[in-house]
C-alpha cells in the first residue's frame, strides 16, 4: 500500500513540476494560459479583477427559465401550472399577477417542483433584470381573445 | 438562526477563515445570508431535512489562483469545503454538502470555454460551463459538432462527467469521452493529466492516457482534488440521423428486448445507448398522475392500461438511433426492424407520426445532443417535486433486467410508490434508473421514500447489484456494499485520501470517502 502511495505521490509531484503552457494552433479559440503551481500562502488582496456579469433579463430567462417556463406542453412548469392553476396562469411571461419581490423570492428559494437558483447562477443585479423582464413581457402581452 | 458548523470547528474559527477568504475573492463572492443566499445551496428534494445538508457559507472563486489561496486558508483552519461546478446534481443532492457547516466551493463563475477544436472534435471547458453554454457557443460559431448532454441539460460538462453521468448520443459515456484534466490538490499543487503534462503539448485533447498511470478517474466521484478544467470529445455532426421508438405491450417483454439489444449495441448496429423506458416515465412527459388516478398507492393496472392506450404508448418504450450516411442507416434500420419486429405487439414509431409528442420530441433532441428541460416533467407526476434516483447497474441480460425490475417494483408498491424507471444500455451493462417520486411537502412521504431507498440498497446488494451513483444520504450505505476482501477498495480510497488531503478539507464523505479525522463519525 505504502509503495502504491509513493508512486502516486511521485507522479503527481512530477506532473505538477513539468507542466508548461501550450499553443493550440488548431483551435478556433485560443486557450487561456495554463496555470502553473503558485505559492499557496493566503493573500490579503483579491487576486484578480472580476467584473460581475450583468446579463439582461431576456438572456437570463432564456438560459435558466425558458426550458421549463416557455409556452407549450414540452415545458414542465408551464404544463404543471396549467394543471393546478389553469391555462390563464400557466405561462409566467404572460401573467399579470406577478410582482418582482415574489419572482425574486421564488427564484432564490424554489417552489414545489422548482429548485432554487444560486447567486452564481443569477446574481442580484441579474435577478432584478429578470424580474423586470418577466413583468414587462406580461404587460406587453395581449391575450389571444383580445387580438 | 444558528449557524451550522463543521464538526469540531467553532464559530470563531469559521468567521476568521471566512474573513480571510473574503480578502481573496472579495466580499461579493462569499455568500453568508441564510435566507437570501444559502437556501439556494440546499437540496430541495432531499428525503430527510434541509438542516442535514446546510452549508455555513459558499464561496465562488474565479480562477485557479484563488482556489489555491482558499485551500491554504481552510487547510490552516481544517475547515471542510464541498466542491460543486454547476450544482444541478438533483436526485443525488444538488449543490448541498454531505454534512452541515461545510463551506461550498462553488465553481460556477469559472465558466470559460477555453477551446473548441472542430477538426479533432473536442472542447476544453471550466467547471461552470453548462451544456446550454457549450451548445449555444457551438451554434453561434456554426461549428459542425454535437455535444452530448444530460437530461435535464442545465447541468455541466465537468460536473456530470465527474459524477459518471450518461447521455444519449453515441458519445453518451461521458467519462469515456473525457480527455485530460487540470486538478488542484489539497495542498494547492496544480496537476495536468494526460498529454498536457509534456512541454509544448498539442495533444492534450486527443489522447487520454499520457505516460504512466492514468489518474483522471481518481478525481471523479471522489474528493482527492478540485477539477478546474476538463477536455471532452465532441461528435462530428453526422450526415444523417434516424431516431426511433418501439413500443411493447407486455411487462415481460423487457426480458426479450434486453436480450435482443445487447448484440445490436455491442456490434454498433444501434449507435447510441438504447433506452427501455417504462410507461409511467414516458407518460409523465405528457400528463400527470392525477389526470388518470387520484387514489393512494401505486397506480392500478387498469388505469395504466387506459393511459397507455390514450397516449399510444407501450408498457415498455424503447428508444434508439442510428447515425451516418443514408444507405448505412437504412441497412441498420432493416436489421433493427427485423430483430424487434419478432416480438408480438411491437410497434415502430418515427418522426412522421410522433412529432409534437413531448416524450418523443425530447428524446429526439437528446439523441442528437440538443439540450432541453422536458424531462423535468417527471417532477409533475405526483406534484411537490421530491425525487431521488436509485441507480443500480445490471447486466444487459434479459433475466437480470427482469429480476432487478421486479425487485424494485415490488418494494416500491409495498411502500406505496409508483415504479417509474428506465434502463439504459451503456455497452455491456444497463444503468437502471428508478425515479422515486414523492411530495417534498409531506414529511411522512419523505420518510417513507427514505426507508424504501435504504431497503433497496441492501436488497440489491444481496442480489449482487451495486449502484453507479447516489444521493448524499446514502453514500455511506452504498460504499459499504462495495466491500469485497474486507473493504479493500475503500481502504485504498482512504489511504489515498489521507496522503493527498491530510487535513481532510476536500468534500469529506463524498461517495463515502472520509478523511481519517472523520472516519467512524459518519
Amino acid at each position: 500500500m505504502n509503495k502504491h502511495l509513493l508512486i502516486v505521490a511521485s507522479l503527481l509531484f512530477l506532473t505538477a513540476c513539468e507542466q508548461q503552457a501550450t499553443e493550440p494552433e488548431t483551435s478556433l479559440e485560443s486557450t487561456a494560459e495554463k496555470m502553473s503551481a503558485v505559492e499557496t500562502e493566503a493573500s490579503v488582496e483579491p487576486t484578480a479583477e472580476y467584473i460581475p456579469s450583468n446579463r439582461s433579463g431576456k438572456v437570463i430567462f432564456n438560459l435558466h427559465c425558458a426550458g421549463c417556463h416557455d409556452p407549450g406542453n414540452a415545458h414542465a412548469a408551464t404544463k404543471q401550472l396549467a394543471l393546478v392553476r389553469g391555462e390563464d396562469l400557466a405561462v409566467i411571461r404572460e401573467r399579470k399577477d406577478l410582482v418582482p419581490i415574489y419572482i425574486k423570492h421564488v427564484v432564490r428559494d424554489g417552489l414545489l417542483e422548482m429548485p432554487p437558483f444560486r447567486p452564481t447562477d443569477i446574481n442580484d443585479n441579474e435577478l432584478d433584470n429578470l424580474a423586470t423582464y418577466i413583468i414587462d413581457s406580461a404587460k406587453a402581452h395581449t391575450p389571444e381573445e383580445n387580438k | 438562526m444558528t449557524k451550522p458548523l463543521p464538526q469540531g470547528i467553532t464559530l470563531g474559527q469559521l468567521n476568521a477563515a471566512i474573513a480571510e477568504i473574503e480578502k481573496v475573492v472579495g466580499k461579493d463572492y462569499v455568500y453568508l445570508d441564510e435566507i437570501k443566499e444559502l437556501r439556494s445551496y440546499r437540496d430541495p428534494y432531499n428525503t430527510t431535512n434541509d438542516a442535514d445538508f446546510a452549508p455555513s457559507a459558499a464561496v465562488a472563486p474565479q480562477n485557479v489562483e484563488q482556489i489555491q489561496k482558499i485551500l491554504a486558508i481552510v487547510n490552516n483552519y481544517k475547515i471542510p469545503v464541498w466542491t460543486i461546478s454547476t450544482g444541478k446534481n438533483f436526485a443525488y443532492g444538488g449543490p448541498a454538502p454531505r454534512k452541515p457547516g461545510y463551506i461550498v466551493l462553488d465553481l460556477k463563475l469559472m465558466n470559460r470555454i477555453l477551446e473548441v477544436n472542430e477538426k479533432h472534435g473536442y472542447a476544453i471547458v471550466e467547471p461552470g460551463v453548462s451544456y446550454y453554454d457549450l451548445y449555444n457557443y457551438i451554434q453561434e460559431k456554426g461549428l459542425k459538432l454535437w455535444i452530448d448532454c444530460a437530461a435535464p441539460a442545465w447541468g455541466g460538462i465537468v460536473g456530470n462527467t465527474s459524477e459518471h453521468g450518461a447521455g444519449y448520443t453515441p458519445y453518451g459515456d461521458h467519462l469515456l469521452m473525457q480527455c485530460g484534466m487540470q486538478v488542484v490538490l489539497a495542498d494547492g499543487t496544480v496537476v495536468e493529466t494526460g498529454m498536457d503534462t509534456t512541454p509544448n503539448s498539442k495533444t492534450g485533447g486527443l489522447y487520454k492516457y499520457g505516460q504512466g498511470a492514468a489518474i483522471d478517474g481518481l478525481f471523479t466521484q471522489s474528493n482527492f482534488g478540485v477539477i478546474t478544467r476538463m477536455g471532452i470529445w465532441l461528435m462530428p455532426e453526422p450526415p444523417g440521423y434516424t431516431p426511433f421508438m418501439i413500443t411493447f405491450e407486455n411487462e415481460h417483454d423487457l426480458e426479450t428486448v434486453t436480450d435482443l439489444s445487447l448484440p445490436l449495441r455491442v456490434n454498433q448496429v444501434i449507435h447510441n445507448a438504447p433506452m427501455t423506458v417504462d410507461l409511467l416515465w414516458e407518460s409523465a412527459m405528457s400528463v400527470s398522475r392525477s389526470q388518470y388516478y387520484t387514489g393512494k398507492g401505486p397506480m392500478p393496472d387498469s388505469h395504466r392500461k387506459k393511459m397507455a392506450k390514450d397516449l399510444d404508448l407501450g408498457i415498455w418504450n424503447y428508444y434508439g438511433a442510428v447515425y451516418g450516411p443514408g444507405p448505412m442507416m437504412k441497412n441498420n434500420m432493416d436489421v433493427i426492424r427485423d430483430t424487434f419486429g419478432s416480438i408480438p405487439g411491437a410497434k415502430f414509431h418515427y418522426d412522421d407520426t410522433r412529432k409534437g409528442d413531448p416524450g418523443w420530441d425530447y428524446r429526439v433532441k437528446l439523441m442528437k445532443g440538443t439540450p432541453n428541460m422536458t424531462e423535468f416533467s417527471l417532477l409533475n407526476w405526483i406534484g411537490g417535486g421530491g425525487h431521488i434516483n436509485f441507480s443500480p447497474i445490471s447486466a444487459a441480460d434479459g433475466k437480470s433486467a427482469m429480476r432487478q425490475y421486479k425487485m424494485i417494483e415490488k418494494r416500491a408498491h409495498e411502500y406505496g410508490f409508483d415504479y417509474i424507471g428506465e434502463f439504459l444500455i451503456g455497452w455491456r451493462d444497463q444503468h437502471h434508473i428508478f425515479m422515486l417520486m414523492f411530495n417534498r411537502m409531506s414529511p411522512e412521504e419523505k420518510k417513507r421514500a427514505h426507508d424504501l431507498f435504504a431497503v433497496l440498497v441492501d436488497e440489491a446488494a444481496a442480489l449482487g447489484y451495486g449502484e453507479y451513483r447516489t444521493h448524499l444520504s446514502f453514500m455511506d450505505q452504498i460504499a459499504g456494499t462495495f466491500s469485497w476482501n474486507d473493504n479493500a477498495l475503500w481502504d485504498t480510497h482512504h489511504a489515498l485520501k489521507d496522503e493527498l488531503d491530510p487535513n481532510g478539507i476536500l468534500s469529506p464523505g463524498k461517495q463515502g470517502i472520509w478523511p481519517k479525522n472523520l472516519r467512524g463519525n459518519s
